[in-house]
């Protein structure tokens, strides 16, 4: 009797750790599939998501980077005088609302001969469209001085303008040039 | 009109006297650093929030500087007590005429450097021939046009700004930088330190110690005793923070918060790191703070053979000994 007890105790025992192990291995296989594939899931919608932010920020970007484009090529062509500049960025930032201002910015004493530094400004303040020329030295900042020195247009890093805007901004900048040779410089953001 | 007068009397006295604080009288001292509250200046803006210079018998005030308050100018109008300059920039404010001391060389080593990609040919000094090399203004300049002197080297000098994007979008071939600074914002940015190479001024016999400790003389007349605790208790706010580096971190961090001056904890953790090893002076018998007799030598020699100075004045005129001064 006690030998039978002794038996069935020891087969129970057997069977219940076989099953133990079967359902841990179980359990662990199907853990590690899931966490595998909810990752891959999440992986994949991470990606999505940034290609579908990073194509809606460029498509605004895109667009926006015409404008000043075509701001460098009129410059360029029309030699225009510094009421025609003034209407002309005023024009470009009333008709593009994504643009939060513009300038021109010309080499030292490009502009006119007695004045060293000349950048009007036009840029939205509450709503409004302001105007200001900017009032600090332009030429180091990276706005002007990276697309001069690669003759090429750029994007810049975000920065706060605290002299004109006082707001946070990314510029894009395109160099002109007035007569052959160079001078003059463009800037519109 | 004697009440008036009392009063008078009673509100000049109040206004010219001393802190009391602690139950001890306190000398009133502004300083001023060349920049902004970075941790490259954490020694002095610890000194004051650990009560260093109230130890010491100071109600310090510490101005922020930066590009629109020059710490020469501040020291110059006796709107700052004490200011912390470049010793070239020392040496050439005394040749023109400031009569300012030298009271400490804190930074014994310089940290002035100019940077390259290894991709665009240059590895040694010779390859920077003909290239587009940005640099600072003039206090930046010395150096960088002894080294291109000293090697024969014709380049085209484009200004630099305070940012490192006109090199990492090509604009220069060669880029200034500060080894504390702006060689960490390369790193940051993506490049590896094995793809630059780097030219340390030091490394090529133009040491120029920097950041030291100013004050105009007649001010140093008046009070003696007062320059000589100022120059201990910074000197021991920078082994404090040297000694528990994440207090000071934090005190680095809020304090350029409070300015809305944008940095990283981990920038500005290089920027402690480094200062430790631009300050501690690598000979060990060399107390902390002194101004060595050679590096003033071959700063003023320098300065001098460049027409930058008319006369190398006498050491002894330009530095005050105020090292190991107190409990040192």
């Amino acid at each position: 009797m006690g030998m039978n007890r002794g038996i069935a105790l020891r087969l129970s025992l057997l069977i219940l750790s076989g099953i133990t192990v079967i359902f841990s291995i179980v359990f662990s296989y199907n853990y590690l599939v899931s966490r595998q594939i909810i990752r891959e899931n999440v992986e994949r919608n991470a990606e999505s998501l940034t290609l579908s932010t990073v194509n809606k920020i460029d498509s605004v970007l895109r667009a926006v980077e015409r404008v000043p484009v075509t701001l460098a090529a009129v410059l360029e062509g029309r030699n225009p005088g510094r009421t025609e500049v003034i209407e002309l960025l005023r024009a470009v930032i009333e008709n593009n609302p994504d643009i939060y201002g513009a300038a021109v910015a010309f080499e030292p004493y490009v502009h006119r001969e007695d004045v060293r530094a000349f950048a009007p400004y036009f840029f939205r303040r509450e709503g409004k469209l302001e105007f200001t020329e900017i009032p600090y030295e332009y030429f180091l900042w990276d706005w002007y001085q990276v697309p001069r020195e690669i003759d090429a247009p750029v994007w810049t890093e975000p920065y706060f303008d605290e002299g004109a805007g006082g707001i946070m901004m990314a510029t894009f900048s395109v160099p002109f040039y007035r007569n052959s040779g160079g001078g003059g410089r463009s800037r519109a953001s | 009109m004697k009440k008036t007068t009392i009063f008078l009397f009673a509100f000049l006295f109040l206004s010219t006297a001393p802190t009391q604080g602690a139950g001890s009288l306190l000398k009133r001292a502004v300083l001023i650093p060349q920049w902004v509250p970075h941790a490259q200046f954490a020694g002095y803006y610890v000194a004051l929030e650990r009560g260093i210079y109230r130890k010491h018998g100071l109600d310090v005030t510490i101005l922020s500087g930066g590009p629109d308050s020059p710490s020469l100018d501040l020291l110059r109008e006796g709107k700052a007590d004490f200011a912390t300059l470049w010793l070239s920039t020392g040496i050439q404010a005394r040749s023109d005429g400031v009569k300012l001391l030298n009271l400490a060389q804190v930074v014994q080593r310089s940290a002035l450097m100019l940077v390259s990609r290894k991709s665009s040919g240059i590895t040694v000094p010779g390859e920077i021939q003909g290239k587009k090399v940005g640099l600072w203004g003039p206090i930046f300049q010395v150096q960088p046009r002894a080294f291109f002197k000293k090697y024969g080297l014709d380049v085209r000098v484009v200004p630099q700004s305070f940012s490192v994007n006109l090199f990492l979008r090509g604009g220069v071939e060669v880029a200034s930088a500060m080894w504390y600074n702006e060689y960490h914002t390369l790193l940051s940015s993506g490049i590896d330190p094995e793809e630059l190479s780097l030219f340390f001024f030091h490394e090529h016999g133009l040491n120029f110690p920097e950041d030291g400790i100013y004050v105009l003389e007649e001010f140093f007349r008046e009070d003696p005793e007062l320059c000589r605790n100022f120059v201990t208790a910074s000197l021991e706010g920078w082994r404090h923070a040297f000694a528990h580096p994440e207090e000071t971190l934090d005190l680095v961090m809020r304090n350029l918060k409070k300015e809305y001056i944008p940095a990283t904890r981990v920038h500005q953790k290089w920027m402690l790191e480094r200062m430790k090893d631009l300050i501690l002076p690598a000979d060990a018998g060399v107390p902390m703070g002194r101004l060595l007799r050679e590096d003033y030598d071959r700063v003023a020699g320098i300065l001098y053979m460049d027409g930058l100075i008319g006369e190398i004045l006498d050491f002894k005129t330009f530095y005050t000994e105020c090292v190991g001064h107190g409990n040192e």
